[in-house]
């Protein structure tokens, strides 16, 4: 909000207080904090404690309720930094195991937001160019399945190229599932929603199909493939317990390439006037099929590589239930993001924050890891509809609304 | 083979039941994407509410009762906000996945009660169904209620000058949609399948949002589209039904969501979109704001 600067210093609080007001990105936070507000709400709501206390008095009620929300957030807190307790004393003592176990929360928390900044830059490049694709889950699995494929079975090669290799056949993997839509909505105009989610339970079914039949490894007894050589394997950079690898950097990267495709290049600025306006686009002589396929086939490949850095850097197989569900998360990704690729890595740091410290939280606190799920419809909800946050806040209207996704097209047009 | 004939049956109905509800709200012009978020709600809720208290008609009240709030808070979103309808769908589908996730978990398992008995060999919502088909028929088509929601669906500035609320009226039919697809879920968990599993549902409510689409907004057709579809749910459960040994029953459980996929693509090709696509209400998905 540069404007603001030339009016002087005499109303600099209150100016800045209208453009903190006005600021998008001031309703994004606010989301973010109603959502997790909501969220110790939820918890206090659905705590048999609570109800106990409400028994003896109101106050008691309020005081097991409220220590009730803050144990929850305690333990998210602690789960996915480390708790500060640990890390000091490690330090102190020395050992290097011990501070890698104190940090590794911290770094456990990066791991898991890789496959979120992966899917979010799917969905988001897909909202760029007004397509809504829901199918990054499928598209996820599909590209786990190519690059798992490609690491079993291509043998005798250097890690320098069995990687990139690998890497490769999942975005062609996810390309595919996302192109398969993208050329169906760009030549018949079948939409892409019902398409793409079609698409997913396709990927499920063949998933499951091929993990009991043809890739199982043909040792075990569970629906799980072979673990991938080494020469497959992302890099990582501690030993155990700390999984943190190079996938991490090259989500970073791909974050870069796609906001450089989307912001500085011609081809770019043609796929985003297709999705902001493709009336105009048609007008200008772009080639809207051409657009929605090469975006499709792109947002795939992206969402693909969720899947190839689950396996290549984290599981080192592939099993039924690899996906805790990235690619429907990456919607919310997408737009808490705002569809930007800056936005997007934000987004999915946050929420490879919270996934991975709600799993301490149901350690130690007994609280279902799936209230995360409903902390992220609460936000998702928010902002889709930034009115609710301006109304609960008194904020200003801005003068020009950011929204990217667009309901074009919906049943043919 | 009987058998087979009557779980088919029942398997469409709950198609029925839900893309009914969409149809109705749709011809209102609201479009809810959310169809299975609703759907796990009333499944889940229904199911609990039936299982703790032994009673079946407070299990589908229930269900009936949380898929027409649902509906309601959709329609508010929609037409007092003006948001944007497929963002919110697509909120009641995740809110409903880790909410319902979220209550179901620690009921997982069977129902455990006696199974609703069958009237005339089939599952009594068969008869619910085709009644709601009929009714909904009559109702858009030959009632000047129905010419209001149809007028609204089409035109909602001509309407609101003709003297048609259009807001009131949009939030009442998707409030009726929430709940027809709430008694879809219930339907579901409480008769088709009593047990509560994660994930039971696996896409029924985005094939029952497909079958909108194919209905070309007729009941009729709609009926006939659920009919099929739901048939074939219950051949790609069973394929050694028809086709003994062939091929691995993981594939042919691709095969309702590939058929929707074909169809989804015939319906929006220029050759339909020209015969029948003035069958679509002209202002659906779009906020409408009173000037």
């Amino acid at each position: 909000m540069s404007e603001s600067e030339g009016k002087g210093a005499k109303k600099f609080a209150s100016v800045f207080l209208e453009e903190i007001s006005k600021s998008p990105l001031t309703v994004t936070v606010l989301a973010i904090f109603t959502g997790l507000l909501l969220g110790g709400l939820l918890v206090v709501v659905t705590s048999e404690e609570v109800y106990a206390a409400a028994r003896v008095s109101v106050w008691e009620m309020l005081r097991v309720g409220w220590d009730a929300a803050w144990r929850t957030y305690k333990a998210l807190f602690i789960g996915s930094i480390g708790d500060p307790a640990k890390i000091a004393a490690a330090f102190q003592s020395g050992e290097a195991e011990a501070i890698r176990r104190a940090i590794n929360p911290f770094f456990e928390s990066l791991v898991k937001s890789t496959p979120y900044i992966f899917a979010g830059l799917a969905v988001a490049l897909g909202f760029r160019v007004g397509l809504f694709n829901i199918g990054a889950e499928g598209q996820l699995f599909v590209g786990a399945i190519t690059a798992v494929s490609a690491a079993l079975y291509i043998k005798g090669l250097p890690s320098i190229l069995h990687v990139p290799l690998a890497l490769l056949a999942g975005f062609l993997g996810g390309g595919l599932w996302g192109f398969i839509p993208g050329w169906l909505k760009a030549k018949t105009g079948g939409h892409e929603v019902i398409n793409t989610i079609m698409m997913n339970y396709i990927a499920f079914r063949l998933s499951e199909y091929l993990l009991r039949g043809p890739l199982k490894d043909p040792e075990g007894y569970n629906p799980v493939t072979a673990q991938i050589p080494d020469s497959a394997k992302l890099m990582r950079f501690f030993d155990n317990p700390i999984r943190f690898h190079i996938g991490f950097f090259i989500a970073l990267l791909f974050a870069y390439l796609v906001y450089l495709l989307l912001f500085k290049t011609t081809w770019g600025f043609a796929l985003r006037t297709v999705g902001a306006n493709p009336r105009a686009a048609r007008y200008a002589g772009m080639d809207i099929v051409k657009s929605t396929v090469v975006a499709m086939f792109l947002s795939g490949g992206l969402a693909g590589l969720a899947g190839a850095n689950e396996v290549l850097g984290v599981n080192h197989n592939l099993a039924l239930a690899f996906s805790s569900g990235y690619g429907f998360d990456a919607i919310a990704l997408a737009l808490l993001g705002k569809s930007h690729p800056l936005g997007v890595v934000l987004a999915s740091i946050l929420f490879g924050f919270l996934r991975n410290g709600a799993v301490q939280m149901q350690l130690t606190a007994g609280i279902p890891i799936d209230i995360i799920s409903i902390l992220q419809a609460a936000i998702l909800a928010f902002i889709a509809a930034p009115a609710i946050i301006r109304s609960l806040y008194r904020l200003k209207e801005p003068e020009h609304d950011l929204e990217a996704v667009t309901l074009r097209g919906w049943g043919g047009n | 083979m009987l058998e087979f004939i009557t779980r088919s049956l029942d398997a469409s109905m709950i198609f029925t039941l839900a893309a009914l509800g969409e149809l109705i709200g749709q011809r209102s012009g609201i479009l809810n994407v959310g169809v299975e978020g609703v759907m796990l709600f009333g499944a889940t809720l229904g199911f609990i509410v039936a299982q703790t208290t032994g009673s079946y008609v407070l299990g589908f009240l229930t269900a009936v009762l949380i898929g027409g709030i649902i509906g309601l808070l959709h329609a508010a979103f929609s037409v007092v906000l003006g948001g944007d309808q497929v963002v919110s769908g697509m909120g009641i589908w995740i809110v409903g996945f880790g909410l319902t996730t979220y209550i179901g978990s620690p009921y997982t398992g069977p129902l455990g009660m006696e199974r609703i008995p069958a009237v005339l060999g089939v599952s009594p919502f068969f008869f619910v169904g085709v009644l709601l088909v009929l009714i909904t028929w009559f109702v858009l088509q030959k009632t000047s209620l129905g010419l209001a929601i149809r007028s609204v669906g089409e035109n909602p500035a001509v309407a609101e000058v003709s003297g048609i609320k259009v807001a009131r009226l949009r939030i009442l039919c998707e409030t009726v949609a929430g709940m027809l697809m709430g008694l879809a879920g219930a339907v579901y968990a409480l008769n088709y399948n009593p047990v509560w599993n994660y994930n039971f549902l696996m896409g029924w409510g985005f094939i029952a949002l497909a079958l909108v689409f194919f209905s070309m907004w007729n009941p009729w057709f709609l009926l006939g589209g659920a009919l099929l579809f739901g048939t074939m749910w219950q051949l790609s459960l069973n394929p050694e039904m028809v086709l003994p040994g062939v091929l691995s029953r993981y594939i042919w459980r691709t095969v309702p969501f590939i058929v929707t996929s074909i169809a989804l693509v015939l319906m929006s090709t220029p050759w339909f979109r020209t015969r029948w696509g003035a069958a679509r209400p002209q202002a659906l998905g779009l906020p409408y704001e009173k000037d």
